[in-house]
């Protein structure tokens, strides 16, 4: 009996340094990229606008968030190659047909004006969006005079413009 | 390579798709919007359907304007046309006795309408509004070469514009 005792305190004391030498330890994680990208979109066809003026309904984004710090949208006209400058114009006319553009969320305006002269560009933009991690939708408004109330009026023509919206995370 | 190194590696290369992500973040969605103004063209007087003048005691009458205004550019031709070719015809059946007379159209004065006149007009400018005072003139009754008999003497004028 007392043999047996002393055996296994031996084999004890052998083993425990070996089992510390055969130990590991490993790190686990999971990165969850940022994301801020827009689904939806607006439409890919030009909207004719009413000749009556009024506010024009264009279409919808949504942009999806998981974002913890803030980013920023903007609104710029970038028709003509840019040369557009916030307003409508039709080839060989040198009128040019403003608008003014609204930007909301649940009914709350973000973002609303012209987004230039048609000399100089003035692009809406709002840098201090937060909206963690979220799913926003955005509609777009268009606003114009009627043709009618044009003084002289506008000449025959198709007006066009190209309206871009872009978001960007803040550095 | 030891089961450690082997982790490590890993974990490296599944870092490089997040950073990746994250350049990419900016993005831009695009719609046009269009305005539509059709060529607008309208012909306006305010003379009315008929005008009275004074054959015995003038030798001129104003018979009103003609308003002439479109959007667009191009070329306008204007046609004036007598039913009677130029001439007052009586209106009594079996009375054949004619009054001359001249029209005056905008700028342009003694219009002989024996046969259609015609003028055109260019404009390089849209949203143009022309106005084209009318006239007739004549020789009073008493002066008349050929004298007409008492009767109502009457034509028919029409002014055709045409844009193209």
């Amino acid at each position: 009996m007392k043999k047996f005792v002393l055996f296994a305190i031996a084999a004890l004391l052998v083993s425990a340094p070996v089992f510390a030498a055969d130990s590991s330890s490993t790190v686990i994680k999971a990165v969850i990229a940022q994301d801020l990208t827009i689904t939806g979109g607006l439409p890919t066809v030009p909207t004719t606008l009413p000749l009556s003026g009024g506010t024009t309904t264009i279409g919808t984004l949504t942009v999806n968030s998981n974002l913890a710090t803030t980013w920023t949208i903007t609104i710029s006209s970038t028709g003509g190659a840019g040369a557009n400058k916030g307003v409508m114009k039709a080839s060989g006319v040198t009128e040019v047909y403003p608008y003014t553009v609204t930007l909301k969320t649940a009914g709350a305006t973000v973002l609303s004006g012209q987004l230039g002269d048609g000399t100089t560009a003035t692009p809406l933009s709002k840098t201090d969006v937060l909206t963690g991690v979220a799913t926003v939708t955005y509609t777009l408004e268009v606003t114009t005079a009627a043709v009618a109330t044009f003084s002289p009026a506008l000449p025959a023509g198709t007006y066009e413009d190209t309206i871009t919206i872009t978001i960007a995370p803040n550095a | 390579m030891n089961k450690h190194m082997k982790k490590v590696l890993i974990l490296f290369v599944l870092l490089i798709p997040a950073f990746s992500a994250y350049a990419q973040l900016s993005q831009s969605v695009s719609t046009e919007i269009q305005g539509i103004v059709p060529v607008v063209f309208s012909l306006g007087t305010d003379m009315t359907n008929v005008e009275t003048v004074d054959l015995v005691n003038s030798n001129s009458a104003y018979l009103g304007k003609v308003v002439v205004y479109t959007n667009t550019k191009g070329i306008w031709t204007i046609v004036i046309n007598s039913k009677n070719a130029g001439k007052l015809a009586g209106r009594t059946p079996g009375n054949n006795d004619l009054y001359p007379y001249f029209m005056g159209f905008g700028t342009v004065d003694r219009i002989d309408l024996s046969s259609d006149f015609e003028m055109t007009y260019s404009t390089l400018v849209a949203k143009t509004t022309v106005e084209y005072p009318v006239s007739i003139n004549y020789t009073r009754l008493e002066d008349l070469q050929e004298p007409v008999v008492s009767d109502t003497y009457s034509d028919i004028v029409t002014i055709t514009v045409t844009i193209s």
